[in-house]
């Protein structure tokens, strides 16, 4: 019966998307910053970072723009157009410091979900280790190395981001409707099931 | 992306988290769990890296104290041009269909932005860090893309209990001149003698516009077969068979505040006393009000030979100010196992995270849970968080 009805509302949206399409908005949002680009970035407190670091002045500014008119006398561009691009930032604080994530984008950006790539949009949690194993060069773009283990080794922390609430009480069904899924973390049923069920656990 | 060389200075990351809390066990008895945690990353000259996570947790009641590295590693490029690198330490491996701690060596060394070789070798251990079993691995991969198609294909010895020797191959590629953008991805891992056996996924994801992706993948799984005899490995509890898994999801953003989310999956295996089926839905929606506020309403729902279970609630996300932020989350899930266990549980759990200050955070929790073992479960957590 549930299959039926699962089945049937996958139907109807396959069907229904001409119709939602045209009238969907852009998604696409700007990252809201947490302040004001110009109170985010000091110039004066980062040139001994760039001196030490090698970063000239060209690695952010272009000054190889040009006047607007043809003619010698043509009207010169406004200084704007030679201000770094925010992007810029990225540079430095998405490469070498490597400040986990979302540490590092909380820094600046107030919603880091907004941050995210579009294949992060869909199921992600079930599916990123698989894109991870074919191309885990593109993880540490933006994330961290450790940040693997954040979730998957560091289980001392209240974020209980694999199992739903109530698990404890239900994970007998769970499973048993998907063993595999228990061997991804626990392997040996000594430490991870008798540690509790032989202290009392029903 | 290369990994460019900061000279002359040091950039170091810390965070520090520390919980407290305390229950009465199944026997009453009192207990006292302290967790702390301190991660550690930091860039040096040349681009070398280092970083740890270690963590010492106690129970005061039975003064149980446990030390546990969960990552520390050392890497330094090898190349400006390309992210070649060697990693030493303890960090996750995550090759064919495995993933485990390695106390070892790892090293992707590229020859072009897109393609090289991935060395690795050492000892195994259990992402369980309660398991102390280990064994030793090596194993090589070599990746490429061509026209579009990522390719990865690899190698890997094994001497755990039983010696094994395995090949896997995996194959992307994004069709984004297509239409609905369709997204492949093939991966298959098979045995070599003595330890015969062969693995694979098969996916295929789309994406018809900004709006709407969904997904359909069927795997076959063998989850360390080559360890059958052990009648400890929790997967032979529950199945003596490879297991097969149809999966389906689908995810439509329906405003640009309203997105929706279905999944559901379709598992089948022999559980040593029949062929068995489970399953699994769930559907939650994820709706940001005023630009302030989130509300998240899910229901799962899973069955299989140990019972049924609903799982209804929401999660409630509040922005109070810039720096205040309030967290609720209330699921009410009906369970009837096979044992004549039948009824409701109730979980609650409700936070604040706070900015203290610039890089500093603070994180309150308290969590109650009353179900057909406990009256009132409660626990109260609190962390604080430094960054630089």
């Amino acid at each position: 019966m549930l299959r039926n009805i699962i089945r049937l509302s996958l139907f109807i949206f396959l069907i229904s998307l001409p119709v939602f399409s045209e009238e969907i908005e852009q998604i696409k949002v700007d990252p809201r910053l947490v302040k004001p680009m110009k109170e985010l970035f000091n110039h004066r407190s980062h040139v001994s970072s760039f001196k030490k670091s090698g970063v000239s002045c060209v690695d952010c500014h272009s000054f190889s723009v040009k006047a607007v008119g043809k003619d010698p006398l043509g009207e010169p561009v406004k200084s704007g157009f030679i201000a770094a691009s925010p992007s810029r930032c990225h540079a430095c604080h998405m490469n070498k410091i490597n400040l986990p994530a979302p540490n590092q984008c909380v820094m600046c950006h107030r919603d880091v979900v907004k941050l995210q790539p579009e294949d992060h949009f869909h199921s992600w949690m079930n599916r990123h280790g698989r894109i991870a194993q074919m191309d885990s060069n593109r993880c540490v773009q933006c994330h961290s190395k450790s940040s693997c283990s954040e979730c998957h080794t560091q289980k001392n922390l209240n974020k209980p981001a694999v199992h739903l609430a109530n698990f404890r009480l239900f994970h007998s069904i769970e499973a048993r409707a998907n063993p595999q899924s228990c061997v991804a973390c626990h392997s040996s049923a000594q430490n991870s099931c008798v540690r509790c069920h032989s202290t009392g656990g029903p | 992306m290369s990994s460019a060389p900061i000279l002359g200075q040091a950039v170091v990351s810390f965070q520090t988290t520390a919980s407290f809390g305390y229950y009465k066990d199944i026997r009453q008895k009192p207990r006292f769990p302290f967790y702390t945690t301190l991660a550690y990353q930091g860039v040096h000259d040349q681009g070398v890296e280092t970083s740890f996570q270690l963590l010492l947790n106690n129970d005061f009641g039975q003064n149980a104290w446990r030390f546990q590295p969960a990552y520390a590693s050392v890497l330094i490029p090898i190349s400006s041009a390309y992210p070649s690198q060697v990693e030493a330490g303890r960090f996750l491996l995550t090759e064919g269909f495995d993933m485990t701690l390695l106390d070892g060596v790892q090293s992707p060394i590229y020859w072009s932005h897109t393609g090289g070789v991935f060395l690795y070798g050492g000892a195994t251990r259990s992402l369980d860090l309660f398991d102390e079993s280990s064994g030793a691995i090596v194993g090589s991969s070599l990746f490429e893309e061509f026209y579009g198609f990522k390719l990865r294909g690899g190698w890997s010895g094994r001497d755990t209990s039983v010696k094994r020797q395995s090949v896997n191959a995996s194959l992307f590629r994004s069709f984004p001149s297509l239409p609905w953008n369709p997204n492949i991805l093939l991966k298959q891992e098979w045995g070599m003698a003595p330890a015969n056996f062969s693995q694979s996924l098969s996916e295929i994801l789309f994406y018809p516009n900004d709006a709407l992706t969904f997904s359909a993948a069927y795997s076959y799984r063998e989850p360390r077969p080559y360890t059958e005899l052990e009648s400890d490995f929790i997967y032979r509890l529950f199945s003596v068979s490879p297991q097969q898994i149809q999966e389906y999801a689908l995810t439509w953003q329906a405003t640009q505040s309203m997105k929706w989310n279905l999944k559901t999956k379709w598992t089948a295996f022999n559980s040593g006393v029949q062929k068995d089926r489970g399953e699994h839905q769930d559907l939650s929606a994820n709706w940001l009000i005023s630009g302030h506020s989130t509300f998240t309403p899910s229901v799962s729902h899973i069955k299989s030979y140990g019972g049924e279970v609903w799982n209804p609630g929401f999660r409630y996300d509040l922005s109070v100010t810039e720096k205040l932020k309030w967290i609720m989350e209330y699921f009410a899930a009906h369970i009837d196992k096979v044992n004549n266990i039948q009824g409701w549980a109730h979980h609650v759990r409700s936070g604040i995270n706070y900015y203290l200050a610039s890089h500093t955070t603070t994180v309150t929790w308290f969590e109650i849970e009353r179900n057909h073992r406990f009256e009132f479960d409660g626990r109260v957590m609190a962390y604080v968080t430094q960054y630089y």
